[in-house]
């Protein structure tokens, strides 16, 4: 799926790129918020009702875009994978616990904007935060990283010069641990320097 | 979406029969320790070896009927009792280094020495046993001879099931280092088993190998990161095995292997310094309850790394209960263990082996899970006993070795 996704990106870039006549560089900073439906392999505790939750996702980008339609850069934010109350009366003597998943994506994004979409990729770590809850005093979070895929397709209206708006779909991918999210929301771009 | 999340691998799932053993052996009278032991033995496959090899190990654990085959490495798990002037034999058959079960009947025909094995007359040399082994495409014929008795194992010699059952747990439904492993783990040949000693958030001692939850050990996502992070009661309201249960204590566990097995050695591999104190008082506790049930059981605190050892040295517990020593032979010595456990990589190490010995040390190698190394190491014939990750294989690679002149 992946080598896919990448396949088919480079072949897209190869058939779009061309030559400029005036070269501008810019360095874009790109907000979103979504939505999301994450979708667990297998129930995630063994109380779970259900391996489908609603979430959100806000993530963050600050890409680098030469000459060219090709641009690299960093992403990063918060993701909340699924949040639940399990019942747990009967293995312990406690009714319930509030538990979850939540994750700060480190990623190398890269993005490509051919007429007025933005597709992207970004690949590196989730850093992961599971939540364990009974109340204040009573609680536990633990941390661990796992790789993963954040991949977009948005589309863009210019409102100002320098800054677009418009829905985004994107997905995040952690395989190892069995997740996948797809959220839909709306992107900012604001074009942070000209050059 | 889906099809991203099919990048988790699956083991093959394994597809065990159903068998209603109380209505299939319904006039059926159980063997007593004699015949048990008639039937107990070696057994040359004259038919059906493309299975289970040319020779297996037959074997009762407790009244389970049991054969353990090198070929494909493949157990079987069975009851079965005396019926009119011959015996029957039903149970299942499993491959554990891939998916392939499925159901096995055997008898011992009268005119075959099912005769005498019903009457308990002599040593069951000659007897056939033979019948069905059900494949997912048909079924296999399969007739095997009994070429000699089953002997006692020679110094005791320890076949010992490594995290509990072995590493290969997965296959079977348990999970590594669960009791139910544990349970499991005699029917697959083993006469002792290694655990791993680790601690929670509150210093409790559990059952568990790895420093860290990760999807291998503990797939839900709502425990991850390090084991000492999470109390016990935060393990036990959402933290599963891989197979669902839950992570036992050490005294949960020690109980469960005492009252509920026929194993005779439990070896404590000891990850973390911090515990050493309360892992020796529950050792203790432990072999105090064992004498109380007349279980003849040793469980040993294992030391495997120097900061194990410091923390052992350090502890006013020191030297009140049996230890089992991974380091060099000083240390061994200084400690005094009852049990050496080098490293195979180590080679055989005959003269120092025989050394520990006679000052009546016993010696055990880990790991070892190749076919020939193991009968490299069971020709050495030194040691006292092996870890390994398939008890199974070394079972049937031992019983059947003995057969031979």
């Amino acid at each position: 799926m992946k080598t896919s996704f990448m396949a088919a990106l480079l072949i897209l870039w190869s058939v779009l790129v061309r030559a400029q006549t005036d070269s501008v560089f810019t360095l874009e900073t790109v907000v979103s918020g979504a939505i999301q439906v994450t979708k667990y392999q297998a129930p995630p505790a063994a109380q779970s009702t259900t391996n489908t939750f609603l979430g959100s996702s806000f993530i963050g980008k600050v890409l680098w875009r030469p000459n060219h339609i090709l641009a690299v850069g960093l992403q990063t934010g918060y993701v909340t994978f699924s949040s639940e109350v399990l019942q747990t009366q009967g293995t312990t003597n406690i009714p319930d616990v509030k538990v979850g998943l939540t994750a700060i994506p480190v990623q190398m994004a890269i993005s490509m904007n051919p007429w007025s979409l933005d597709i992207g990729v970004g690949l590196g770590v989730y850093v992961l935060q599971s939540i364990w809850r009974i109340d204040q005093d009573q609680r536990a979070n633990s941390t661990a990283s796992e790789f993963g895929v954040h991949s977009w397709i948005g589309y863009e209206f210019m409102v100002l010069d320098r800054l677009a708006i418009g829905p985004e779909l994107s997905m995040h991918v952690l395989s190892n641990r069995g997740v996948a999210a797809l959220a839909l929301g709306v992107r900012v771009r604001f074009d942070a320097i000209r050059y | 979406m889906w099809l991203t999340l099919s990048c988790v691998s699956q083991l093959d799932p394994v597809q065990l029969p159903v068998i209603d053993y109380q209505a299939e052996l319904a006039g059926t009278t159980p063997l007593d320790g004699t015949r048990r032991v008639i039937v107990s033995g070696t057994y040359m496959v004259e038919e059906g070896n493309g299975r289970l090899g040319d020779t297996v190990a037959v074997h009762f654990d407790g009244l389970r009927f049991t054969i353990y085959a090198a070929r494909n490495v493949t157990f079987v798990s069975a009851a079965g009792g005396a019926k009119a002037d011959s015996a029957i034999f039903i149970g299942t058959w499993r491959a554990v280094t891939g998916p392939e079960a499925g159901r096995l009947d055997l008898s011992a025909p009268a005119d075959q020495g099912g005769k005498e094995l019903v009457e308990g007359k002599g040593t069951g040399k000659g007897l056939v046993l033979q019948g069905t082994l059900q494949l997912q495409n048909g079924r296999y014929y399969i007739r095997m001879r009994k070429v000699s008795a089953s002997r006692t194992r020679l110094r005791g010699f320890q076949i010992i099931a490594h995290r509990g059952g072995g590493r290969n747990s997965e296959r079977l439904g348990r999970s590594e280092n669960s009791i139910s492993m544990m349970l499991l783990s005699s029917t697959l040949g083993a006469t002792g088993i290694e655990i791993d000693v680790r601690m929670t958030k509150e210093r409790i001692p559990i059952v568990f190998h790895d420093p860290t939850f990760t999807a291998r050990t503990v797939p839900s996502p709502y425990v991850i990161g390090s084991v000492e992070n999470y109390t016990l009661l935060q393990m036990r309201t959402v933290a599963r095995l891989v197979n669902g249960e839950q992570i036992p204590t050490l005294r949960e566990t020690l109980k469960a292997v005492i009252d509920s097995t026929l194993l005779s050695f439990v070896w404590l591999d000891n990850k973390q310094p911090l515990v050493v104190d309360s892992v020796i008082r529950i050792q203790q506790e432990m072999l105090d309850y064992a004498k109380t049930r007349n279980r003849d059981i040793r469980i040993l605190f294992g030391i495997p790394e120097d900061d194990i050892l410091n923390a052992y040295e350090a502890s006013p517990l020191k030297g009140t209960t049996p230890v089992l020593c991974e380091l060099d032979v000083d240390v061994v010595r200084r400690v005094n263990a009852e049990v050496w456990a080098p490293r195979f990589t180590a080679g055989t190490q005959d003269a120092l082996v025989k050394e520990m010995q006679k000052e009546g040390r016993e010696v055990y190698v880990w790991t070892l899970d190749d076919e020939n190394f193991i009968l490299q190491y069971l020709e050495a014939d030194v040691f006292d006993g092996i870890l390994t990750n398939y008890p199974t294989l070394l079972a049937a690679l031992f019983y059947t070795r003995q057969a031979k002149p």
